[in-house]
């Protein structure tokens, strides 16, 4: 059989540079209580080396563990609590642990293996662990800002830009400046269109704050809300914003709805 | 977003503004295999929030965390420092240099954040403490936090 050539290094040649630039950054090390360390490439986004310790077995192999230090890492900027409920990322959490074979112990993950398959499923624990870590950016902050982003995405398909105005500054009104709307959209003869993203309750609030205060100030408008999840909204923050707005949609996937309401608005 | 304009000297002033924790007494409880407290800090001006946070492994001694975080208006919340232990690694990024079992302290720097790497991606050993409690007193004397008891490590008589 003939070796294919790349730059004059065969593939067994290339196969031999990565194993050795794998195995010199993988290093053991011993721990009190009978724990070994292994050093690998993995990290965490601020540098810090991933905690995979391996404890022998009395069946013999080993168990791969982090000794429960990964959830005390994320437990620094978030709420690992919600990894244990009913929402998406206790959903995405559960289905982690399936799809990787990944065990957890009250806090503890781990995978036990035969000495034969170590290296694979350290290997698989690293992937593992950057799974759960990845489980982060579903945050509160980093969601919202991804449904500002598809908010102005979903009205810019169905407006041109030019109509567009972002953080509108009403003219006319008291104090206006403390007041802006999310987006005027010029809507020709028609009253013009004030509309409102509400990913959450504060933000529920504010923008009820702020067509009471358009109201009291004789502004001549049509307002639509676009909820991220209107369910999430107490009912009483939802009453007083259905009292002030003229139309509602109760979430992004409503495409129908918003291009057929908005369109009614403005044409 | 505050973190993409976050230079040096923003830092070092939010580094160095003086704080008090507003629940001194914050009790520590467990959370999987670790235990935590969390203490509110506000700027004596009033004009900035932070939260202090301490971890301590319930199943490795050395692996612990004591960090201080900027929770800006736009409620994002930036890690100004964290003083670890020396349960693990760690890899200056940027630098391309890593050191091992060392505790270490990581502090937010522009240099990272300009290249998109996680703010407090920098660390540098130290000497300064060997346990939560030490490290605890580090952090609160390195960003002027009053309010809170904290104390020193014993000096290492075999250093």
């Amino acid at each position: 059989m003939n070796r294919i050539c790349l730059n004059n290094m065969d593939i067994q040649d290339i196969q031999k540079a990565i194993c050795s630039s794998l195995c010199a950054e993988v290093r053991v090390s011993e721990r009190e209580g009978g724990l070994l360390f292994v050093s690998t490439p993995f990290s965490f986004p601020d540098g810090d080396a991933y905690s995979i310790y391996l404890k022998q077995l009395q069946t013999g192999g080993f168990r791969i563990t982090d000794m429960g230090i990964t959830l005390m890492h994320l437990s620094y900027e978030n709420d690992i609590e919600k990894f244990r409920g009913d929402g998406t990322r206790g959903k995405l959490f559960r289905q982690i642990l399936s799809e990787m074979d990944l065990s957890e112990e009250s806090g503890e993950f781990y995978i036990e293996t035969p000495a034969t398959t170590l290296g694979t499923n350290i290997f698989r624990f690293g992937q593992a662990l950057t799974k759960i870590h990845d489980l982060t950016f579903l945050n509160r902050l980093r969601a919202e800002s991804t449904f500002y982003e598809d908010l102005r995405e979903k009205l810019l398909g169905c407006v041109d830009a030019e109509r567009l105005k972002e953080n509108y500054i009403v003219p006319g009104v008291a104090n206006a400046a403390d007041y802006p709307v999310d987006y005027f959209i010029e809507s020709g003869e028609q009253q013009p269109l004030y509309l409102f993203g509400v990913p959450n309750r504060d933000k529920a609030r504010l923008a009820t704050i702020i067509l009471q205060h358009l109201i009291a100030s004789k502004a001549d408008f049509n307002s639509m809300i676009i909820f991220q999840d209107m369910s999430i909204i107490p009912s009483r923050d939802l009453s007083r914003l259905t009292n002030a707005a003229n139309d509602m949609i109760a979430s992004m996937d409503a495409s129908d709805d918003i291009e057929r309401k908005l369109l009614r608005r403005i044409k | 977003m505050a973190s993409d304009i976050l230079t040096d000297e923003q830092i070092a002033v939010l580094l160095e503004i003086p704080k008090h924790a507003e629940n001194p007494n914050a009790k520590a409880r467990s959370e999987g295999q670790h235990s935590r407290r969390d203490f509110r800090l506000i700027s004596t001006d009033g004009a900035h929030e932070f939260a202090l946070f301490t971890r301590q492994s319930l199943l490795l001694p050395e692996g612990f965390s004591a960090g201080l975080r900027w929770l800006a208006k736009s409620g994002e919340s930036i890690m100004l420092m964290r003083c670890n232990g020396s349960d693990h690694p760690h890899s200056n990024k940027v630098e391309h240099e890593r050191f091992d079992s060392a505790c270490h302290i990581h502090q937010a720097t522009e240099r990272y954040l300009a290249v998109g790497k996680k703010v407090e991606g920098y660390a540098q050993p130290t000497k300064e403490y060997r346990t939560l409690n030490g490290a605890l007193y580090h952090i609160v004397h390195q960003c002027n936090i009053t309010g809170l008891k904290t104390e020193p490590d014993e000096p290492d008589l075999f250093e």
